[in-house]
């Protein structure tokens, strides 16, 4: 189980969707598997010799999501459980709820090794596990009695087989992925299966279902060269029959093919790592939204799960500061002066080959500038869909800011309109109403679009891209550019037409960090960003500084090395402030005696 | 008989409103309608190992590469997590043939006979024959214990990487001096990553006698490599499952599938007096929930408190199927722990996210290429009682 984790793409295309050790009883395991929505429990049971062989037992379960129409199949008991507020709590560590998870038992898979090196797997399930209520059930809801089950009516009637059909043949194929070699026998059997009644008191009788038998699906991999075929000895006392047709059934079953499919190469040592082609992330947002931030908890999340990410940074000032902010070396590969959409579409194909080259990132993200228009970059990047999958345009937006942004500036709305995944960031510092009414807004600009609220940028990779990276939509890259200019053909407008230009202020002396704090508040909303390295006459140190309308950073630069101490400022009409920068903030020298 | 409603519009309409309990149901019978299911004992063990009064850590180094880029570079152009790291053509095994095509044999035949007395010569064919040569660190620590009687022992968990960082850093803090003199009485090593393991020589070189711990799963190029580095002590196998070593302090094998192409990881418990459990981890690649529950399961330990935790941190080794119990952080508030050392593994963002949240992080001070001081860096120490 924990070799085929490694790999996502492997997981994703075995039909896996996420599972967890049970955090109580590590032995046991919950899963959710493709095309169900309910989870999936397996247990160790028991474990003994037989003859020459070993077998272990695990007991299976599943949990359905009570919205599942399977549920009225269920025990009357399971469908309580299961609208049961601790429902979810009590399944992900259902091995100590042992009255709870009995419930929902389904069948056992058995898996048997030989000395021989032969190993069976067998699904063990009824086809349909019936009881009845031999007094009935009723209940009494708001003052009426309702009858629920009539007496000698069926409470549960499962159909066990097919519920656990989908688990094992996962399983199975992911053995087969492990093992390097398809199952080289399969057989189907069947024995007798009961029925129970049960009353008040309990279980009273169990009597033969005549028609639903407890059916055995059993794979066999051989593993020693000139080793025998699997022969299916039984081992219990139960007396199985062959079912010599059944094995027509499983033709298609995914467990005959040990490639996965949708791997580009065989198993060979060189691409034993499945080569995927990267994934591409937009992230557009306009400036001091928080993208940084965010970009640092999406690099550490990969990193923790030895994915690789390569940020294709822009930065239109002049200098690249991120990378520095960033304090990690996860391949910046720095874009020269100039906006990503605009100047440099060329270059941005050269980088990014570059970088897969170098590199071979799981992961290529394009942080575009706060003023790109990703509608613009977007067809131009349809040429690299040979070479990377597409993954998502996600805009970060600024709580605080963006309201007023959007009256102001069609770059925004154009940033939303494109955008699959949005993130509202810097809730914390916004009042209610205004996130509320940012929703709005967003909601008219862009009713596909997926919006989630956050604060400093945290928020699971997994939640916004789904389980395993593979996304809960997937962006076309030539789709139509959803601009709000008219009469233009194919490429959008880009920053120049919205009089956003950036200057570069270097410090000569020390600054002082009320003047600067205050400089900066009182700067006007055209000046959208300022940031920068200075130093402070406080402590002759060297300090990151961050500006957007209304809010002030400043923190300590924690690089070893000592850069050129600069501001960059990104705006309209910035030769007014240029102008006076430098005697508002820096230390004044003495006067002369 | 045929169910004549929809149970599920019934089972809506009980729960919401009126609630479960309100709902008087006659008749139902909550039964095990296949074979019980056999749920095996989940009673606590209690095994008793001891106590001691007191483990200082020292973080001999935490920066097991420099560069994360040119790591993930090497693995991705390699084949990716599946290949075996001896291929790779890492420092200290290497060819000449480029990335990916080295291997143990050839690797070692280059360097063997100058392990591990002379490790500046090998280190110089080293930088010959092999790759990304300057990115090797290594991850080591020193635990100095007091036991109860006021006995004080030493143990080295970990040998690193590179033989040049790794004896620098040795240096630094004086570990070849302890162990010229036989002050350190045993190297356990918690699993055969090349960032953990492939430095032994270090150690080696100053007390070629040093009794060594490794844990079972070890392949065959791991084993042969502790005769070729010259070793001529005691070699313990622990197998899987706990490990008593001296009262107070044990450790437990976890057999656990590990990238690159490991297998098990050894990691320490130490049970402090009158304070709780400590736990000492290399990488933890077994996840911590595995690791706490195991204590929790396995072990008694004083006042029944997690007392402390040092070392990389990894939740489970499998991604959720629900996103939000990724959280690193909401998993690690469940087992309350008193005092908090992270580094290496764990991730800087990570570790500012524990700090914000209150946790008890002891602070480094970033020094010797730590990177940031929500690290417990190189040099680094902490006390536990």
């Amino acid at each position: 189980m924990m070799r085929i984790n490694f790999i996502p793409g492997v997981r994703q295309r075995l039909g896996w969707r996420g599972m967890r050790a049970c955090p109580q009883a590590p032995m046991g395991l919950t899963a959710r598997i493709e095309d169900r929505t309910g989870i999936y429990g397996l247990y160790p049971s028991t474990e003994q010799r037989v003859g020459r062989e070993g077998v272990a037992t695990f007991s299976l379960f599943y949990f359905p999501e009570p919205e599942d129409d399977i549920i009225n199949a269920y025990s009357l008991a399971a469908g309580f459980a299961a609208y049961d507020a601790s429902y979810l709590d009590r399944l992900r560590d259902f091995p100590i709820h042992t009255e709870f998870a009995q419930l929902f038992h389904i069948g056992e898979i058995e898996v048997r090794l030989a000395p021989d090196d032969q190993l069976t797997l067998s699904l063990i399930a009824p086809q349909r596990d019936r009881t009845i209520a031999v007094e009935g059930i009723s209940a009494r809801l708001h003052g009426t009695h309702q009858t629920l089950v009539e007496p000698g009516g069926l409470d549960q009637d499962l159909p066990c087989h097919d519920l656990a059909y989908p688990f094992f043949e996962i399983l199975a194929a992911s053995l087969a992925y492990a093992f390097e070699q398809a199952p080289t026998a399969l057989q189907c059997e069947q024995t007798d299966h009961v029925k129970r009644g049960f009353d008040t008191t309990g279980e009273v009788w169990q009597k033969l279902d005549p028609e639903h038998t407890l059916d055995a699906l059993r794979l066999g991999w051989t593993f020693s060269a000139n080793g025998s075929h699997p022969t299916f000895a039984p081992i219990d006392p139960r007396e199985w029959s062959r079912d010599s047709n059944a094995a027509a059934r499983y033709e298609q079953a995914k467990w005959w093919n040990p490639m996965v499919p949708g791997a580009r190469h065989s198993m060979d040592k060189s691409t034993m790592g499945i080569e995927e082609k990267p994934k591409l992330i937009l992230l557009t947002g306009f400036l001091g939204a928080g993208k940084t931030t965010y970009l640092s908890h999406f690099i550490e999340h990969q990193a923790a799960r030895n994915q690789f990410v390569a940020i294709i940074q822009n930065e239109i000032g002049e200098k690249g500061l991120d990378a520095r902010l960033l304090g990690q070396h996860y391949a910046v590969e720095e874009i020269d002066e100039g906006c990503v959409c605009c100047t440099l579409i060329d270059n941005l194909t050269a980088a990014i080959d570059l970088i897969c080259q170098s590199y071979q990132p799981d992961f290529i993200v394009v942080e575009t500038t706060g003023l790109a228009n990703p509608a613009n970059l977007l067809s131009e990047l349809s040429e690299l869909e040979d070479r990377l999958e597409f993954s998502s345009v996600t805009c970060i937006l600024d709580a605080l800011n963006a309201n007023t942004g959007l009256e102001t500036y069609d770059i925004m709305r154009d940033q939303i309109a494109v955008a699959d995944t949005i993130l509202i960031n810097k809730v914390d510092l916004a009042a209610a109403p205004q996130v509320e009414a940012l929703k709005q807004t967003i909601h008219h600009l862009n009713p596909f679009g997926r919006v989630h609220l956050t604060t400093d940028g945290d928020i699971s990779p997994r939640t916004l891209y789904g389980v395993n990276f593979e996304g809960p939509q997937k962006i076309a890259a030539s789709a139509p550019c959803g601009c709000s200019h008219d009469g233009h053909e194919h490429h959008c407008a880009t920053h120049h037409h919205y009089g956003i230009s950036s200057k570069i202020w270097h410090p000569s002396r020390q600054i002082q960090k009320e003047a600067l704090e205050a400089f900066l508040l009182a700067l006007p909303p055209t000046v959208l960003r300022v940031k920068g390295l200075v130093r402070l006459a406080q402590d002759d140190g060297l300090w990151v500084c961050q500006h957007v309308p209304n809010s002030v950073q400043l923190t300590r630069y924690r690089g070893t090395d000592t850069p050129v101490e600069f501001l960059v400022f990104i705006g309209e009409d910035l030769e007014e402030p240029l102008a006076r920068v430098d005697d508002a903030v820096s230390v004044r020298l003495a006067a002369p005696a | 008989m045929n169910k004549s409603f929809d149970r599920r519009t019934f089972l809506k309409g009980a729960t919401t409103g009126v609630g479960l309990g309100l709902v008087g149901v006659m008749g139902l019978y909550s039964y095990s309608p296949l074979r019980k299911a056999h749920f095996p004992n989940v009673d606590r063990k209690m095994t008793d190992i001891g106590t001691l009064k007191s483990v200082h850590v020292t973080n001999i180094s935490e920066t097991s590469w420099f560069e994360n880029a040119v790591l993930m570079g090497d693995i991705k152009k390699a084949g990716g997590l599946l290949v075996n790291q001896y291929d790779y053509n890492w420092p200290p095994f290497g060819n000449g043939k480029g990335l990916g095509k080295g291997s143990y044999e050839e690797g070692i035949a280059k360097i063997k006979q100058y392990l591990p007395h002379d490790l500046e010569k090998a280190w110089s064919i080293i930088e010959q024959e092999c790759v990304s040569v300057d990115n090797a660190g290594g991850f080591a620590a020193l635990l100095d214990i007091e036991e109860l009687d006021g006995t004080k022992r030493k143990f080295l968990l970990d040998s690193g990487w590179s033989y040049k960082w790794m004896d620098e850093c040795f240096k630094r803090e004086g570990i070849d001096a302890m162990l010229r003199n036989k002050e350190i009485e045993a190297l356990i090593i918690s699993h055969e990553h090349f960032d953990h393991y492939w430095g032994l020589p270090v150690t080696l070189k100053y007390d070629p006698d040093i009794t060594i711990y490794i844990p079972e799963g070890f392949y065959e190029e791991g084993k042969q490599y502790i005769k070729d580095s010259g070793h001529t002590g005691k070699l313990i196998e622990v197998k899987n499952g706990l490990n008593k070593i001296i009262p107070g302090l044990a450790t437990y094998v976890f057999p656990v599938p590990i990238i690159c192409r490991v297998f098990g990881e050894q990691s320490i418990y130490c049970n402090v007096k009158d304070k709780g459990l400590v736990s000492v981890t290399g990488c933890c690649h077994q996840g911590i929930i595995q690791f706490a529950e195991t204590a929790y399961n396995e072990l008694k330990y004083e006042n029944d408190n997690f007392y402390g935790i040092y070392g990389g941190l990894h939740i489970s080794p499998f991604d959720d199927w629900d996103p939000k119990y990724d959280d690193l952080v909401i998993s690690l508030r469940n087992y309350d722990f008193d005092v908090i050392g992270c580094n290496h593994c764990t991730g800087l963002v990570c570790a500012n996210k524990f700090i914000q949240a209150g946790y008890p992080v002891v602070r480094g001070t970033a020094q010797h290429r730590s990177k940031d001081t929500a690290y417990l860096g190189n040099g680094d120490t902490i006390t536990f009682g």
